[in-house]
């Protein structure tokens, strides 16, 4: 038995995405091409990019797609900010939990500051608040991600973008870990959100392509130079991937979405599966992603752990893993507090919402199997 | 590296350094102690697994 747990770090394609590429897998011409070989992959792009653009309920001319959700971060801090001390606008506030890629754009600006979050990885909006107040002359950029993909916490956009409208800041939104979960309408964000960005490979579209949306009085300097896309993303587009993410989105289903079996394999593992705890927001609180399940089992190395419940069929993924060449542990973990000997002891599950009775008995069950025989080793190990 | 001590790979006999931290570890089974590559350390573990599994 085969089964893929580790959703958020990338989805398969859907059968409709599937089929659409292969559909126009021999249209080779360049959309930038003004001859006929052109124009196909022109109005796909043109059809990719009014599809996104109603998903999120926003004008096709305020969005462009980039690389990577990373390549959209990186855009969207670095194309705002400057390195020069005289033509830099911005103080930049950033999430500790939110994805590498924004913490390390945001860690690279002239002047930058990691915000607080709770225990259960939300901003601490107290203290944004007063961070903020303490900030005096530049402008503030405020940059979370809208759910943390690690430990699968949901922050309260409106709650944290009125704090950062009373400090008269711009807000950058990474939503990657969110839009799969929760529908996300721009008419209602757009009174907080001035930068959204999000990746297309976890909305069941091709890998290689992201989404970068912005307030279009907003002017954010290029990172590749060229032409396409009002020069903002330039570079040969993406055909094949941008149709694919137009697609998915076009078909996307937010009704399948459910924490059922999420909460099926939590609750085996908490009423049979001794020193285990769940990090992260309540399983019950409606600031946790549905299908995320990050779990501490205390004793029990993680990378281990995903070595052996691989070997046994059941793809997971680790959420601290110690590397030769990097000590550090997961900022996320530090930033809400874990225990220093818990950190390593992790893993993260998440589910498509599909998995069967069977399927989930049989993870379940290998889950004990699998953590009791680590446990065991570590005993004889000692010994 | 001089002072870095090697260990013999359990699975494949090449040495390997270990981690030191994992080494240090006490409180858990670290694969990194006793495989020089995750390879190495699959292999381990299926013998560990073979060896718990009942005798007919």
């Amino acid at each position: 038995m085969q089964i893929y747990l580790d959703y958020a770090s990338t989805t398969p394609l859907n059968n409709q995405v599937k089929k659409y590429l292969l559909d126009i897998l021999d249209l080779y011409g360049n959309p930038s091409s003004p001859h006929s070989a052109g124009e196909k992959p022109r109005q796909i792009l043109t059809d990719a990019k009014h599809s996104v653009a109603e998903f999120i309920h926003v004008a096709s001319s305020d969005l462009y797609f980039t690389p990577s959700g990373s390549a959209s971060n990186t855009l969207a801090v670095k194309g705002l900010t400057s390195e020069n001390p005289r033509e830099n606008r911005y103080q930049v506030f950033y999430s500790p939990t939110s994805h590498k890629s924004m913490q390390k754009a945001c860690q690279s600006c002239l002047s930058h500051t990691p915000l607080e979050v709770t225990p259960s990885g939300e901003i601490d909006l107290l203290r944004l608040d007063a961070i903020l107040s303490q900030n005096a002359s530049l402008k503030p950029l405020v940059c979370i991600e809208a759910a943390n993909s690690e430990i699968g916490t949901v922050n309260n956009i409106a709650e944290i973008g009125s704090v950062v409208r009373k400090h008269k800041g711009t807000f950058l939104v990474d939503a990657t870990g969110y839009i799969p979960f929760f529908k996300i309408d721009m008419g209602l964000w757009g009174k907080y959100v001035d930068i959204l960005t999000f990746s297309g490979h976890k909305l069941h579209a091709l890998k290689g392509v992201g989404v970068l949306w912005k307030r279009r009085d907003i002017i954010l300097k290029p990172l590749i130079y060229g032409g396409q896309q009002d020069g903002i993303v330039s570079g040969t587009e993406n055909v094949l991937g941008t149709a694919s993410l137009g697609k998915a989105v076009e078909t996307y289903d937010y009704s399948s979405v459910s924490p059922t079996q999420r909460n099926y394999v939590y609750d085996y593992i908490i009423r049979h599966i001794p020193h285990s705890y769940l990090a992260g927001a309540p399983i019950e609180s409606g600031s946790r992603l549905p299908h995320n399940l990050y779990i501490c089992f205390q004793g029990v190395e993680g990378e281990s752990l995903m070595i052996l419940l691989d070997m046994h069929g059941i793809q997971v993924s680790t959420g601290s893993a110690c590397n030769s060449t990097d000590l550090s542990p997961s900022p996320v973990l530090t930033a809400i507090g874990m225990k220093q000997e818990d950190i390593h002891s992790c893993i993260r599950l998440t589910f498509s919402g599909q998995e069967t009775k069977e399927e989930l008995d049989y993870v379940c069950a290998t889950l004990k199997q699998c953590v009791t025989c680590l446990r065991d080793m570590c005993r004889q190990d000692v010994s | 590296m001089a002072d870095k001590v090697q260990k013999p790979c359990k699975i494949c006999g090449k040495p390997f350094i270990p981690c030191a931290d994992c080494a240090k570890d006490k409180t858990m089974f670290h694969w990194k102690r006793v495989a020089c590559s995750q390879e190495c350390a699959r292999k381990y573990f299926a013998k560990v697994e073979a060896s718990r599994q009942p005798k007919s």
